[in-house]
């Protein structure tokens, strides 16, 4: 579908603008749902926050300009969304990984991968966000920008000391244990 | 390790940490929301918008000095009404009206003709647990409108407990639909509360908060929060059946929270929640909602006495301190907030002419030494540098007190002073 036929669906009837809302979102709901659960550490809220975020969308579709931009304009509103949700937690803790009701792979999740995944569940919300755009939904620093409202030069410094402290636990997992001295 | 070699092995970590598919149930949910009315494009129309935006651009510096009115003659501001959700028009406090008279001002619940449904976004959530005896918990959960505009909920939702790893522990059964008799129009400020019923838990004692999530019917709004209140290993519903599974039972739909119980002290930043609303743009200003909640159990807590202008201090993305809102010299009324109801003030923001911040920007509110986050709705946005340009800097200010919607009488002084 190009992009015209969307805006002509826009400005239409009411079931048009429907039809046209949902093509757009339904390729988004799986990528969205991915995002929000590593951001969120779970899959039921991850649920909550896609879900809030389409109906939010819904209401605010008059204010997307563009619609070729649909799937930029719905992850930040995801993203913000799950910033919300982390505020609103206020101390609890987040919790990885979010495969609740899938069986894990043993011959995948090495120890050094667990320890590597306990170590993104204690990032904090933003620099989980930053870590979760770029090696979950693929983008570059320019677009995580774009996407979390911020400038590549934040985006740059939050993704360096997230992964500075992933690596650093992900070392020490894999150094041996040190002898003790007789 | 190569720096490419730990590349790969964190995005294969970081993909395999989740479900590949979003659940089909989603889907449906998000269907549903299609089958709510959107919203009309706006709060307010556009013309009016700029109005207050520039009103707002110039006046708010000279509001705070002015002590929302403890200077010169009426700087009234008003605006052609915008029809029919002209309750929350944003205008500049007169002297007259000094604190007792916020500029947000609910009206009583008009006819519902004509009030959009609340989105998502219009509502700030708050749920608290427990009460009741014999094994069966009573909690209550309650939505405040944190928009200018008045907007309606309705029929009567469903709340799930989740525990503190996010797995659900009880369940609620579906949301029941609006109808005309259960419709609620609710005013900026104003606060809707449910009751919820606990029973029958057989499993392991909970550890941690406990988290409820309530589901509006036709899909108009997931919301969730932690419990505030007795919560934890130690309060849980009573083992009836152990066959049968652990229920949330909502016994009726919204009512809206009034009343008041005097004799409270000070509101402590233990008891209240914070929230802004979505910010409406005007030339080089924002102007938002601030709404307070106090969280007391609503037929047992004192009103507490909350400052009408706390100090709120904007943060950037850094966390460092940008600029603060607070009441000038002489205004040290308090009013009383009654538990289970919500206060509103008009947040107005100005004047940045410096460069861009680190983003996102974030409130708090200062109770004596504690801090209260805020929670936002949207984002904060960084206004242009107004007209005229500025040269003070970016200013928060009050454009109307703190107030009660329907209430607005304040109680006196603060006390100790």
């Amino acid at each position: 579908m190009r992009v015209t036929d969307v805006e002509a669906e826009f400005t239409g009837s009411g079931e048009a603008r429907r039809a046209a809302f949902t093509r757009l979102i339904d390729p988004q709901l799986d990528p969205a749902f991915r995002l929000a659960s590593f951001i969120l550490g779970s899959e039921i809220e991850a649920e909550d926050a896609v879900q809030d975020a389409a109906a939010r969308a819904w209401q605010r579709l008059d204010t997307l300009r563009d619609p070729a931009r649909f799937a930029a304009w719905f992850t930040r509103i995801v993203v913000n969304g799950c910033r919300d949700r982390i505020r609103a937690r206020g101390r609890q803790p987040l919790t990885l990984p979010v495969f609740e009701q899938v069986a894990p792979d043993p011959a995948f999740w090495t120890d050094e991968r667990l320890i590597l995944l306990e170590a993104m569940g204690r990032l904090s919300a933003e620099h989980r966000v930053v870590v979760a755009l770029h090696y979950l939904a693929d983008l570059p620093v320019a677009e995580i920008a774009e996407r979390t409202h911020t400038r590549s030069g934040t985006v740059r410094s939050r993704l360096h000391y997230a992964l500075r402290a992933l690596r650093a636990t992900y070392d020490a997992a894999l150094r041996p244990p040190e002898r003790k001295q007789p | 390790v190569s720096h490419d070699w730990f590349d790969d092995e964190l995005r294969a970590v970081v993909r395999r940490a989740v479900r590949r598919d979003a659940p089909d149930r989603l889907r449906d949910h998000v269907l549903e929301v299609t089958q709510q009315p959107a919203r009309r494009p706006s709060g307010f129309p556009a013309e009016w918008r700029l109005a207050a935006g520039a009103a707002v651009a110039v006046v708010a510096i000279t509001a705070v000095a002015a002590g929302f009115g403890l200077l010169g003659p009426s700087t009234s501001v008003s605006s052609p009404s915008p029809s029919p959700s002209t309750s929350a028009s944003v205008s500049i406090a007169s002297p007259t009206a000094s604190a007792t008279t916020p500029s947000v001002m609910p009206s009583p619940t008009p006819g519902l003709t004509g009030y959009a449904p609340c989105a998502p976004e219009d509502l700030g959530f708050a749920a608290q647990g427990w009460g009741g005896a014999t094994g069966t918990l009573v909690g209550g959960a309650l939505l405040v409108n944190v928009s200018t505009n008045t907007c309606t909920i309705g029929g009567t939702p469903s709340v799930d407990l989740l525990d503190s790893a996010g797995k659900i522990i009880a369940r609620g059964g579906a949301a029941k639909s609006v109808s005309a008799s259960t419709t609620l129009a609710l005013t900026p400020g104003q606060v809707a509360m449910v009751d919820f019923v606990w029973q029958n838990f057989c499993g392991a004692a909970p550890s941690g908060v406990l988290t409820a999530r309530l589901t509006l019917p036709g899909g108009a709004g997931t919301f969730s929060g932690p419990l505030h209140g007795p919560n934890g290993a130690d309060v849980h519903a009573r083992c009836d059946n152990a066959a049968a599974p652990s229920t949330v039972l909502v016994p009726g739909p919204f009512t809206i929270s009034a009343g008041s119980n005097p004799g409270g002290g000070p509101c402590t930043a233990d008891q209240l929640l914070a929230f802004s609303g979505a910010w409406d743009f005007g030339l080089g200003s924002a102007v938002a909602s601030l709404v307070i909640i106090n969280l007391g159990q609503r037929a047992q807590g004192f009103d507490c006495q909350l400052p009408v202008a706390p100090v709120v201090e904007l943060h950037d993305g850094s966390g460092a301190l940008v600029t603060a809102a607070q009441a000038p010299l002489g205004a040290s009324t308090t009013i009383a907030l009654p538990a289970g109801q919500a206060a509103v003030a008009s947040l107005g923001f100005t004047s940045w002419c410096s460069a861009q911040p680190t983003l996102p920007l974030s409130l708090e509110v200062v109770l004596g030494s504690s801090r209260i986050p805020v929670i936002s709705q949207a984002p904060i946005p960084v206004p242009g540098c107004g007209v005229p340009q500025s040269s003070a800097g970016p200013t928060l200010a009050f454009m109307a007190p703190l107030a009660v919607p329907n209430t607005p009488t304040p109680s006196g002084p603060a006390p100790g002073e």
